[in-house]
Protein backbone atom coordinates (compact mmCIF):
# COMPACT_ATOMS: atom_id res chain seq x y z
CA UNK A 1 0.00 0.00 0.00
CA UNK A 2 2.96 2.50 1.19
CA UNK A 3 4.96 1.40 -2.22
CA UNK A 4 1.74 1.99 -4.56
CA UNK A 5 1.29 5.22 -2.76
CA UNK A 6 5.34 6.07 -3.59
CA UNK A 7 5.11 5.42 -6.71
CA UNK A 8 1.88 7.36 -7.41
CA UNK A 9 3.20 10.16 -6.10
CA UNK A 10 6.10 9.90 -7.84
CA UNK A 11 4.58 9.03 -11.37
CA UNK A 12 2.39 11.80 -11.02
CA UNK A 13 5.13 14.23 -10.23
CA UNK A 14 6.42 13.52 -13.80
CA UNK A 15 3.10 13.06 -15.55
CA UNK A 16 0.87 16.56 -14.18
CA UNK A 17 0.39 19.35 -11.26
CA UNK A 18 -0.84 17.50 -8.52
CA UNK A 19 -2.55 17.86 -5.18
CA UNK A 20 -0.36 16.42 -2.26
CA UNK A 21 -2.20 16.62 1.29
CA UNK A 22 0.65 16.49 3.62
CA UNK A 23 0.50 16.09 7.43
CA UNK A 24 3.92 15.66 10.01
CA UNK A 25 6.14 12.59 9.07
CA UNK A 26 5.59 11.33 12.58
CA UNK A 27 1.62 11.21 12.64
CA UNK A 28 0.67 7.22 12.54
CA UNK A 29 -1.88 7.82 9.64
CA UNK A 30 -0.13 7.13 6.62
CA UNK A 31 -2.91 7.55 3.92
CA UNK A 32 -5.98 8.88 3.63
CA UNK A 33 -9.31 8.04 1.00
CA UNK A 34 -11.00 10.91 -1.30
CA UNK A 35 -13.63 10.85 0.80
CA UNK A 36 -11.69 11.32 3.84
CA UNK A 37 -10.09 14.52 2.38
CA UNK A 38 -13.31 15.76 1.09
CA UNK A 39 -15.22 15.37 4.37
CA UNK A 40 -12.12 17.05 6.04
CA UNK A 41 -12.62 20.05 3.49
CA UNK A 42 -16.11 20.43 3.81
CA UNK A 43 -15.79 20.35 7.80
CA UNK A 44 -17.83 17.44 7.71
CA UNK A 45 -15.31 15.45 9.70
CA UNK A 46 -12.56 17.08 12.40
CA UNK A 47 -10.62 13.67 12.91
CA UNK A 48 -7.98 11.51 11.23
CA UNK A 49 -9.41 7.97 10.74
CA UNK A 50 -7.19 6.84 13.99
CA UNK A 51 -9.64 9.58 16.04
CA UNK A 52 -7.19 12.31 16.33
CA UNK A 53 -8.59 15.90 16.07
CA UNK A 54 -6.87 17.68 13.34
CA UNK A 55 -5.86 21.00 12.12
CA UNK A 56 -7.01 21.77 8.87
CA UNK A 57 -4.96 24.74 6.64
CA UNK A 58 -6.12 25.93 3.32
CA UNK A 59 -4.11 28.13 1.37
CA UNK A 60 -3.03 31.35 0.41
CA UNK A 61 -3.05 30.83 -3.38
CA UNK A 62 -5.93 31.49 -4.94
CA UNK A 63 -5.69 29.68 -8.27
CA UNK A 64 -4.46 26.34 -6.66
CA UNK A 65 -7.37 26.34 -4.13
CA UNK A 66 -9.38 26.77 -7.45
CA UNK A 67 -8.00 23.53 -8.61
CA UNK A 68 -7.86 22.00 -5.32
CA UNK A 69 -11.57 22.45 -4.60
CA UNK A 70 -13.27 21.90 -8.29
CA UNK A 71 -10.53 18.61 -8.31
CA UNK A 72 -11.75 17.48 -4.48
CA UNK A 73 -15.89 17.92 -4.29
CA UNK A 74 -16.63 19.55 -8.04
CA UNK A 75 -17.26 23.14 -6.23
CA UNK A 76 -16.21 26.36 -7.80
CA UNK A 77 -14.05 28.46 -6.01
CA UNK A 78 -17.02 30.69 -5.42
CA UNK A 79 -19.23 28.08 -4.26
CA UNK A 80 -16.83 26.61 -1.97
CA UNK A 81 -16.58 30.24 -0.55
CA UNK A 82 -19.98 30.26 -0.14
CA UNK A 83 -20.33 27.10 1.56
CA UNK A 84 -17.74 28.05 3.74
CA UNK A 85 -19.18 31.13 4.82
CA UNK A 86 -22.32 29.27 5.56
CA UNK A 87 -20.75 26.95 7.78
CA UNK A 88 -19.07 29.97 9.71
CA UNK A 89 -21.72 31.98 9.78
CA UNK A 90 -23.54 29.45 11.49
CA UNK A 91 -21.44 28.99 13.84
CA UNK A 92 -20.09 25.27 13.38
CA UNK A 93 -16.89 25.83 12.08
CA UNK A 94 -14.27 28.33 12.78
CA UNK A 95 -12.26 29.81 9.51
CA UNK A 96 -9.33 27.62 7.81
CA UNK A 97 -5.99 29.18 8.52
CA UNK A 98 -4.82 29.89 4.99
CA UNK A 99 -1.16 29.40 4.82
CA UNK A 100 1.40 29.86 2.14
CA UNK A 101 2.94 26.86 0.97
CA UNK A 102 5.51 24.29 2.15
CA UNK A 103 7.24 26.06 4.13
CA UNK A 104 4.60 27.72 6.01
CA UNK A 105 3.63 24.04 6.60
CA UNK A 106 6.73 22.76 8.24
CA UNK A 107 6.94 25.65 10.38
CA UNK A 108 3.49 24.68 11.91
CA UNK A 109 4.97 21.01 11.76
CA UNK A 110 7.66 22.10 14.48
CA UNK A 111 4.70 22.49 16.91
CA UNK A 112 2.04 19.92 16.32
CA UNK A 113 1.85 16.41 14.47
CA UNK A 114 -2.34 16.67 14.32
CA UNK A 115 -1.96 18.85 11.10
CA UNK A 116 -2.96 18.54 6.89
CA UNK A 117 -2.38 21.45 4.42
CA UNK A 118 -1.95 20.89 1.09
CA UNK A 119 0.66 22.05 -1.37
CA UNK A 120 1.33 21.96 -4.88
CA UNK A 121 4.35 19.40 -5.52
CA UNK A 122 5.88 16.52 -3.09
CA UNK A 123 7.36 17.86 0.11
CA UNK A 124 10.57 18.93 0.51
CA UNK A 125 10.77 19.20 3.94
CA UNK A 126 11.88 16.03 6.48
CA UNK A 127 9.03 16.67 8.54
CA UNK A 128 6.04 16.54 6.33
CA UNK A 129 5.09 13.39 4.48
CA UNK A 130 2.15 12.93 1.80
CA UNK A 131 -1.17 11.04 2.56
CA UNK A 132 -3.34 11.28 -0.40
CA UNK A 133 -2.95 12.71 -4.15
CA UNK A 134 -5.28 14.37 -5.82
CA UNK A 135 -4.72 14.05 -9.54
CA UNK A 136 -5.62 17.45 -11.54
CA UNK A 137 -5.90 17.59 -15.29
CA UNK B 1 -37.20 27.73 33.07
CA UNK B 2 -37.24 31.34 30.85
CA UNK B 3 -36.43 32.84 34.04
CA UNK B 4 -33.72 30.56 35.01
CA UNK B 5 -32.36 30.95 31.14
CA UNK B 6 -32.71 34.99 30.87
CA UNK B 7 -30.74 36.03 34.57
CA UNK B 8 -27.97 33.69 33.33
CA UNK B 9 -27.61 33.86 30.05
CA UNK B 10 -27.47 37.94 29.76
CA UNK B 11 -23.94 37.52 32.43
CA UNK B 12 -22.88 35.00 30.21
CA UNK B 13 -23.70 36.96 26.60
CA UNK B 14 -21.35 40.10 28.77
CA UNK B 15 -18.55 38.67 30.11
CA UNK B 16 -17.92 36.73 26.93
CA UNK B 17 -18.02 39.86 25.18
CA UNK B 18 -15.30 41.01 28.22
CA UNK B 19 -13.07 38.36 27.67
CA UNK B 20 -13.72 39.03 23.46
CA UNK B 21 -12.87 42.49 24.11
CA UNK B 22 -9.77 41.61 26.40
CA UNK B 23 -8.44 39.03 24.36
CA UNK B 24 -8.70 41.30 21.23
CA UNK B 25 -6.67 44.12 23.07
CA UNK B 26 -3.67 41.83 23.92
CA UNK B 27 -2.28 41.93 20.84
CA UNK B 28 -4.48 38.77 19.15
CA UNK B 29 -4.69 39.49 15.67
CA UNK B 30 -1.14 37.60 15.68
CA UNK B 31 -2.40 34.66 17.50
CA UNK B 32 -3.47 31.72 14.84
CA UNK B 33 -6.24 31.03 16.99
CA UNK B 34 -8.34 33.90 16.91
CA UNK B 35 -10.02 34.89 14.09
CA UNK B 36 -12.98 37.14 12.35
CA UNK B 37 -15.42 37.16 9.86
CA UNK B 38 -18.19 39.66 8.65
CA UNK B 39 -21.34 39.78 6.66
CA UNK B 40 -22.94 42.97 5.42
CA UNK B 41 -25.30 44.36 2.92
CA UNK B 42 -26.48 47.74 2.25
CA UNK B 43 -29.84 47.54 0.80
CA UNK B 44 -32.30 49.91 -0.79
CA UNK B 45 -36.38 49.40 -1.36
CA UNK B 46 -39.29 51.33 -2.91
CA UNK B 47 -43.13 50.98 -2.61
CA UNK B 48 -45.53 53.25 -2.95
CA UNK B 49 -48.43 52.04 -1.00
CA UNK B 50 -50.29 54.87 1.32
CA UNK B 51 -50.18 53.73 5.23
CA UNK B 52 -48.03 50.40 4.22
CA UNK B 53 -44.44 49.98 4.67
CA UNK B 54 -42.50 47.11 3.61
CA UNK B 55 -40.37 44.90 6.57
CA UNK B 56 -37.64 42.64 6.19
CA UNK B 57 -38.71 40.99 9.85
CA UNK B 58 -41.07 41.91 12.55
CA UNK B 59 -37.87 43.03 14.86
CA UNK B 60 -37.93 46.19 12.90
CA UNK B 61 -39.01 49.59 13.66
CA UNK B 62 -42.45 49.65 11.93
CA UNK B 63 -43.20 53.01 10.53
CA UNK B 64 -46.46 52.82 7.83
CA UNK B 65 -45.89 55.99 5.91
CA UNK B 66 -42.33 55.15 4.70
CA UNK B 67 -41.98 54.18 0.99
CA UNK B 68 -38.16 54.60 0.51
CA UNK B 69 -35.93 52.56 3.25
CA UNK B 70 -32.10 52.02 3.38
CA UNK B 71 -33.05 49.91 6.91
CA UNK B 72 -35.05 47.51 5.83
CA UNK B 73 -32.13 45.34 4.62
CA UNK B 74 -29.10 47.23 5.54
CA UNK B 75 -27.05 45.21 7.93
CA UNK B 76 -23.13 44.63 9.59
CA UNK B 77 -22.64 41.89 11.65
CA UNK B 78 -19.33 41.00 12.81
CA UNK B 79 -17.78 37.90 14.32
CA UNK B 80 -15.37 36.72 16.81
CA UNK B 81 -13.67 33.23 17.01
CA UNK B 82 -10.95 32.47 19.30
CA UNK B 83 -9.65 28.68 19.50
CA UNK B 84 -8.93 26.94 22.77
CA UNK B 85 -8.13 23.95 21.22
CA UNK B 86 -9.36 21.60 18.04
CA UNK B 87 -11.97 20.80 20.72
CA UNK B 88 -13.00 23.98 22.63
CA UNK B 89 -13.75 27.82 20.93
CA UNK B 90 -15.76 30.40 21.72
CA UNK B 91 -17.60 32.48 19.38
CA UNK B 92 -19.56 35.52 19.42
CA UNK B 93 -21.41 37.88 16.97
CA UNK B 94 -22.88 41.42 16.81
CA UNK B 95 -25.50 43.12 14.32
CA UNK B 96 -25.81 46.48 13.88
CA UNK B 97 -29.58 46.56 12.13
CA UNK B 98 -32.51 48.15 11.57
CA UNK B 99 -34.04 47.20 15.55
CA UNK B 100 -36.60 47.86 18.14
CA UNK B 101 -34.24 46.88 20.52
CA UNK B 102 -30.89 48.96 20.16
CA UNK B 103 -29.48 47.37 22.89
CA UNK B 104 -25.75 46.08 23.45
CA UNK B 105 -27.65 43.23 24.47
CA UNK B 106 -29.76 42.80 21.24
CA UNK B 107 -26.83 43.39 18.93
CA UNK B 108 -25.23 40.13 20.77
CA UNK B 109 -26.93 37.73 18.28
CA UNK B 110 -24.34 34.91 19.67
CA UNK B 111 -21.80 34.20 22.25
CA UNK B 112 -21.65 30.67 22.87
CA UNK B 113 -18.92 28.31 24.08
CA UNK B 114 -17.95 25.45 21.62
CA UNK B 115 -16.99 21.90 22.53
CA UNK B 116 -16.39 18.96 20.55
CA UNK B 117 -16.18 15.65 23.24
CA UNK B 118 -16.01 13.85 19.96
CA UNK B 119 -15.15 14.13 16.59
CA UNK B 120 -18.94 14.05 15.38
CA UNK B 121 -20.27 15.54 18.23
CA UNK B 122 -20.74 19.78 18.37
CA UNK B 123 -21.66 21.07 21.93
CA UNK B 124 -22.57 24.77 22.12
CA UNK B 125 -23.81 26.76 24.91
CA UNK B 126 -24.90 30.26 25.49
CA UNK B 127 -26.81 32.64 23.10
CA UNK B 128 -26.71 30.08 19.85
CA UNK B 129 -28.95 31.63 16.09
CA UNK B 130 -32.05 29.47 16.15
CA UNK B 131 -31.91 26.57 13.80
CA UNK B 132 -35.30 26.88 13.25
CA UNK B 133 -36.00 26.76 9.19
CA UNK B 134 -33.12 26.20 6.26
CA UNK B 135 -31.37 29.49 6.23
CA UNK B 136 -31.90 30.31 9.79
CA UNK B 137 -28.84 30.01 10.49
CA UNK B 138 -27.34 32.73 8.20
CA UNK B 139 -30.63 34.40 7.79
CA UNK B 140 -28.50 37.65 7.88
CA UNK B 141 -26.19 36.69 5.22
CA UNK B 142 -27.58 38.02 2.33
CA UNK B 143 -24.34 36.95 0.25
CA UNK B 144 -24.53 33.21 0.56
CA UNK B 145 -28.28 33.36 -0.22
CA UNK B 146 -29.96 34.47 -3.76
CA UNK B 147 -32.06 36.98 -2.94
CA UNK B 148 -32.09 40.70 -1.63
CA UNK B 149 -33.66 38.87 1.59
CA UNK B 150 -34.99 35.55 2.53
CA UNK B 151 -38.91 34.88 0.91
CA UNK B 152 -40.59 36.67 3.94
CA UNK B 153 -43.65 34.34 4.06
CA UNK B 154 -41.44 31.96 5.41
CA UNK B 155 -38.95 33.78 7.42
CA UNK B 156 -40.18 37.47 8.09
CA UNK B 157 -42.35 36.35 10.93
CA UNK B 158 -39.77 34.71 12.85
CA UNK B 159 -39.20 37.02 15.53
CA UNK B 160 -35.75 35.67 17.37
CA UNK B 161 -32.79 35.75 15.47
CA UNK B 162 -30.85 33.47 18.58
CA UNK B 163 -31.76 31.96 21.50
CA UNK B 164 -30.13 31.65 25.06
CA UNK B 165 -29.76 27.83 25.59
CA UNK B 166 -27.84 24.90 24.65
CA UNK B 167 -27.46 22.64 21.07
CA UNK B 168 -26.17 19.40 20.36
CA UNK B 169 -25.26 18.31 16.91
CA UNK B 170 -24.12 14.43 15.43
CA UNK B 171 -22.60 14.01 12.66
CA UNK B 172 -22.92 10.39 10.44
CA UNK B 173 -20.66 11.18 6.94
CA UNK B 174 -21.82 7.83 5.03
CA UNK B 175 -19.97 6.78 1.63
CA UNK B 176 -23.25 8.71 -0.05
CA UNK B 177 -25.00 10.92 2.47
CA UNK B 178 -23.44 13.28 5.28
CA UNK B 179 -26.15 13.48 7.77
CA UNK B 180 -26.32 15.95 10.99
CA UNK B 181 -29.11 15.66 13.66
CA UNK B 182 -29.20 18.58 15.90
CA UNK B 183 -31.07 19.46 18.83
CA UNK B 184 -31.48 22.85 20.56
CA UNK B 185 -33.47 23.99 23.45
CA UNK B 186 -33.78 27.68 25.08
CA UNK B 187 -35.60 30.65 25.33
CA UNK B 188 -35.93 34.10 23.80
CA UNK B 189 -37.05 37.83 24.61
CA UNK B 190 -37.23 39.73 21.76
CA UNK B 191 -38.48 42.89 21.24
CA UNK B 192 -41.00 43.94 18.95
CA UNK B 193 -43.73 47.00 17.80
CA UNK B 194 -47.25 46.74 17.01
CA UNK B 195 -48.25 47.02 13.64
CA UNK B 196 -48.33 51.04 13.05
CA UNK B 197 -44.93 51.06 15.46
CA UNK B 198 -46.13 53.30 18.40
CA UNK B 199 -46.06 50.48 20.88
CA UNK B 200 -43.45 48.41 21.69
CA UNK B 201 -44.39 44.64 22.70
CA UNK B 202 -41.69 42.66 25.21
CA UNK B 203 -42.47 39.06 24.02
CA UNK B 204 -41.12 35.93 25.40
CA UNK B 205 -40.77 32.27 23.79
CA UNK B 206 -40.22 30.09 26.26
CA UNK B 207 -39.26 26.03 26.30
CA UNK B 208 -38.33 26.77 22.69
CA UNK B 209 -37.28 22.93 21.51
CA UNK B 210 -35.71 22.86 17.59
CA UNK B 211 -35.46 18.98 16.38
CA UNK B 212 -33.72 19.17 12.59
CA UNK B 213 -32.20 16.46 10.34
CA UNK B 214 -30.50 17.61 7.73
CA UNK B 215 -28.83 15.48 4.80
CA UNK B 216 -26.27 16.38 1.72
CA UNK B 217 -25.71 14.77 -1.05
CA UNK B 218 -23.46 16.00 -4.01
CA UNK B 219 -24.93 18.66 -5.07
CA UNK B 220 -28.17 18.36 -3.19
CA UNK B 221 -29.08 18.97 0.30
CA UNK B 222 -32.26 18.31 2.38
CA UNK B 223 -33.82 19.04 6.27
CA UNK B 224 -36.89 18.01 7.81
CA UNK B 225 -37.33 19.74 11.44
CA UNK B 226 -39.89 20.05 14.22
CA UNK B 227 -39.71 23.03 16.55
CA UNK B 228 -41.83 24.04 19.39
CA UNK B 229 -42.14 26.77 22.18
CA UNK B 230 -44.69 28.17 24.81
CA UNK B 231 -46.25 31.76 24.66
CA UNK B 232 -45.88 33.74 27.55
CA UNK B 233 -48.58 34.30 30.19
CA UNK B 234 -50.25 37.33 28.50
CA UNK B 235 -53.45 39.59 29.23
CA UNK B 236 -54.24 42.47 27.27
CA UNK B 237 -55.42 45.50 29.74
CA UNK B 238 -58.82 45.79 28.10
CA UNK B 239 -59.59 42.21 28.81
CA UNK B 240 -61.92 42.58 32.30
CA UNK B 241 -64.20 44.91 30.54
CA UNK B 242 -64.14 42.89 27.61
CA UNK B 243 -65.39 39.73 29.89
CA UNK B 244 -67.36 42.17 31.81
CA UNK B 245 -69.49 42.93 28.38
CA UNK B 246 -69.27 39.37 28.55
CA UNK B 247 -71.53 38.71 31.23
CA UNK B 248 -74.85 40.65 29.35
CA UNK B 249 -77.21 39.14 27.87
CA UNK B 250 -78.03 39.00 24.15
CA UNK B 251 -75.87 38.81 20.64
CA UNK B 252 -73.33 41.46 22.22
CA UNK B 253 -72.54 39.65 25.42
CA UNK B 254 -72.04 36.73 23.50
CA UNK B 255 -69.52 37.92 20.70
CA UNK B 256 -67.58 40.01 23.62
CA UNK B 257 -67.49 36.43 26.05
CA UNK B 258 -66.14 34.60 22.61
CA UNK B 259 -63.54 37.43 21.89
CA UNK B 260 -62.50 37.44 25.50
CA UNK B 261 -62.54 34.03 25.86
CA UNK B 262 -60.23 33.82 22.56
CA UNK B 263 -57.85 36.13 24.11
CA UNK B 264 -58.01 34.24 27.56
CA UNK B 265 -57.03 30.76 25.59
CA UNK B 266 -53.87 32.27 24.23
CA UNK B 267 -52.09 32.28 26.76
CA UNK B 268 -49.13 30.84 27.64
CA UNK B 269 -49.46 28.58 24.97
CA UNK B 270 -47.43 25.74 22.67
CA UNK B 271 -46.93 27.03 19.35
CA UNK B 272 -45.85 23.84 16.85
CA UNK B 273 -43.92 23.87 13.21
CA UNK B 274 -42.88 21.31 10.55
CA UNK B 275 -40.83 21.84 8.18
CA UNK B 276 -39.27 20.35 4.74
CA UNK B 277 -36.71 21.38 2.76
CA UNK B 278 -34.72 21.07 0.01
CA UNK B 279 -31.94 23.08 -1.85
CA UNK B 280 -30.07 22.01 -5.37
CA UNK B 281 -26.92 23.46 -6.74
CA UNK B 282 -25.15 22.65 -9.63
CA UNK B 283 -23.05 25.55 -10.22
CA UNK B 284 -25.29 26.08 -13.64
CA UNK B 285 -28.65 25.63 -12.08
CA UNK B 286 -29.87 26.68 -8.58
CA UNK B 287 -33.03 25.18 -6.97
CA UNK B 288 -34.78 25.98 -3.54
CA UNK B 289 -37.98 24.70 -1.69
CA UNK B 290 -39.19 25.47 1.67
CA UNK B 291 -42.95 24.53 3.39
CA UNK B 292 -43.62 25.15 6.51
CA UNK B 293 -47.13 24.11 8.50
CA UNK B 294 -47.44 26.58 11.67
CA UNK B 295 -50.24 25.56 14.78
CA UNK B 296 -51.04 26.57 17.88
CA UNK B 297 -54.26 27.18 20.29
CA UNK B 298 -53.21 30.57 20.74
CA UNK B 299 -54.71 33.42 18.23
CA UNK B 300 -51.57 36.12 18.91
CA UNK B 301 -50.01 34.38 16.90
CA UNK B 302 -49.39 33.66 12.39
CA UNK B 303 -50.70 29.83 12.03
CA UNK B 304 -51.06 27.98 8.51
CA UNK B 305 -49.20 26.94 5.84
CA UNK B 306 -46.09 28.30 4.38
CA UNK B 307 -43.70 28.45 1.57
CA UNK B 308 -41.53 29.00 -1.14
CA UNK B 309 -40.04 27.80 -4.61
CA UNK B 310 -37.10 29.19 -6.29
CA UNK B 311 -34.89 29.01 -9.42
CA UNK B 312 -32.18 30.32 -10.65
CA UNK B 313 -29.83 29.83 -13.64
CA UNK B 314 -25.69 31.19 -13.35
CA UNK B 315 -24.37 32.55 -17.06
CA UNK B 316 -21.44 33.44 -16.34
CA UNK B 317 -21.30 36.36 -12.92
CA UNK B 318 -25.14 36.26 -13.28
CA UNK B 319 -27.79 34.99 -11.70
CA UNK B 320 -31.48 35.39 -12.96
CA UNK B 321 -33.65 34.08 -10.45
CA UNK B 322 -37.65 33.80 -9.91
CA UNK B 323 -39.30 32.31 -7.09
CA UNK B 324 -42.88 32.26 -5.84
CA UNK B 325 -43.74 32.50 -1.76
CA UNK B 326 -47.10 31.83 0.09
CA UNK B 327 -48.33 31.95 3.27
CA UNK B 328 -52.44 30.54 4.04
CA UNK B 329 -53.86 30.82 6.93
CA UNK B 330 -55.57 28.08 8.67
CA UNK B 331 -58.51 30.70 10.24
CA UNK B 332 -60.79 33.53 9.09
CA UNK B 333 -60.07 36.48 10.26
CA UNK B 334 -62.44 37.20 13.71
CA UNK B 335 -65.40 39.83 12.76
CA UNK B 336 -67.64 41.64 14.51
CA UNK B 337 -71.75 40.99 14.00
CA UNK B 338 -73.30 42.40 16.89
CA UNK B 339 -74.15 46.01 17.41
CA UNK B 340 -71.56 47.21 19.47
CA UNK B 341 -72.57 51.20 18.35
CA UNK B 342 -75.42 50.60 20.98
CA UNK B 343 -73.20 52.29 23.51
CA UNK B 344 -70.04 54.34 22.04
CA UNK B 345 -67.79 53.56 24.59
CA UNK B 346 -67.62 49.78 24.07
CA UNK B 347 -66.88 49.86 20.63
CA UNK B 348 -63.28 51.29 21.21
CA UNK B 349 -62.91 47.94 23.01
CA UNK B 350 -64.17 45.44 20.11
CA UNK B 351 -61.79 47.28 17.73
CA UNK B 352 -59.06 46.54 19.97
CA UNK B 353 -60.01 43.20 20.37
CA UNK B 354 -60.32 42.78 16.83
CA UNK B 355 -56.78 44.26 16.33
CA UNK B 356 -55.25 42.35 18.84
CA UNK B 357 -56.57 39.22 17.32
CA UNK B 358 -56.18 39.70 13.31
CA UNK B 359 -52.91 41.48 13.48
CA UNK B 360 -50.85 38.92 13.48
CA UNK B 361 -52.91 37.30 11.06
CA UNK B 362 -50.72 36.62 7.43
CA UNK B 363 -51.96 36.21 4.09
CA UNK B 364 -50.50 36.99 0.97
CA UNK B 365 -48.87 35.69 -2.24
CA UNK B 366 -45.06 37.07 -4.01
CA UNK B 367 -43.90 36.27 -6.91
CA UNK B 368 -40.00 37.38 -7.05
CA UNK B 369 -38.30 38.58 -10.02
CA UNK B 370 -34.11 39.68 -9.76
CA UNK B 371 -30.60 39.04 -10.54
CA UNK B 372 -27.69 38.73 -9.12
CA UNK B 373 -24.22 40.28 -9.94
CA UNK B 374 -21.20 38.74 -8.36
CA UNK B 375 -19.12 41.68 -9.50
CA UNK B 376 -15.42 40.68 -7.54
CA UNK B 377 -14.80 37.77 -5.34
CA UNK B 378 -17.00 37.90 -1.68
CA UNK B 379 -18.77 41.03 -3.14
CA UNK B 380 -22.53 40.68 -5.03
CA UNK B 381 -24.95 43.28 -6.22
CA UNK B 382 -28.62 42.20 -6.63
CA UNK B 383 -31.87 43.75 -8.06
CA UNK B 384 -35.23 42.20 -7.12
CA UNK B 385 -38.87 43.30 -8.05
CA UNK B 386 -41.40 41.87 -5.26
CA UNK B 387 -44.90 41.55 -6.28
CA UNK B 388 -47.16 40.85 -3.80
CA UNK B 389 -51.09 40.09 -3.76
CA UNK B 390 -52.20 40.81 0.18
CA UNK B 391 -55.57 39.68 1.57
CA UNK B 392 -57.66 41.52 3.81
CA UNK B 393 -56.84 41.29 7.48
CA UNK B 394 -53.35 39.12 6.86
CA UNK B 395 -50.95 41.97 6.31
CA UNK B 396 -48.60 40.88 9.52
CA UNK B 397 -45.63 41.14 7.61
CA UNK B 398 -45.68 44.48 6.85
CA UNK B 399 -45.79 47.99 8.94
CA UNK B 400 -49.08 49.32 8.19
CA UNK B 401 -51.92 51.51 9.64
CA UNK B 402 -55.13 49.85 11.51
CA UNK B 403 -57.59 50.86 9.21
CA UNK B 404 -54.92 49.88 5.88
CA UNK B 405 -55.85 46.45 6.75
CA UNK B 406 -59.52 45.95 6.12
CA UNK B 407 -58.77 45.66 2.08
CA UNK B 408 -57.05 43.28 0.04
CA UNK B 409 -53.81 44.94 -2.48
CA UNK B 410 -51.46 44.44 -4.24
CA UNK B 411 -47.94 45.88 -3.43
CA UNK B 412 -44.66 46.27 -5.73
CA UNK B 413 -41.95 46.17 -3.94
CA UNK B 414 -38.31 47.07 -5.78
CA UNK B 415 -34.72 46.61 -3.79
CA UNK B 416 -30.98 47.21 -5.25
CA UNK B 417 -28.19 45.83 -2.52
CA UNK B 418 -24.90 45.66 -2.39
CA UNK B 419 -23.64 42.16 -0.21
CA UNK B 420 -20.35 41.27 0.89
CA UNK B 421 -18.41 38.96 3.26
CA UNK B 422 -15.17 38.89 5.01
Amino acid sequence: MRSLLLLTILLSAICRADIYLVTHKHNPVESLTEQQVRDLYLARSKALPNGEFVTVFDHEDQVLRSRFFKALTGMSLRQADAYWARLIFAGRILPLEHVNGEAALAEIARETKDILGYIDKPPDSQLLKVLYVIQTP
Amino acid sequence: MSMLLKRRAYPMASSLLTLIISLFSAGLLADPNFSYSGFGTLGFSFEEENHLALLRDSTQNKNPDKDVSFQSDSQLGLQFSYRFSPQWQATTQFVLADKVDSSLDAATEWAFIGYSPLPDIDIRAGRLSLDMFMLSDYRRVDYVNPWIRPPRELYAWITPYSIDGVDIAKSISTKNVFWRLKAQYGASQPTIETPEGKTRLETELNEFLVLALTGETGNWEGRISYARFTTAKSSPGFLPALSGIGMSPGPLGEEASYLANTLSASSERHVSYWQLGAGYDDGRWQFHSELARLSSASALLPTGSSGYLSAGLRIDDLIPYLSYSRFKPDRDPFTSSADWNAIPEISGLRDAALGVLNGPMINQQTVSLGIRWDLARRMAVKAQWDHTKLEANGYALWAFDSDAQLSDRTVNVVSLAFNFIF
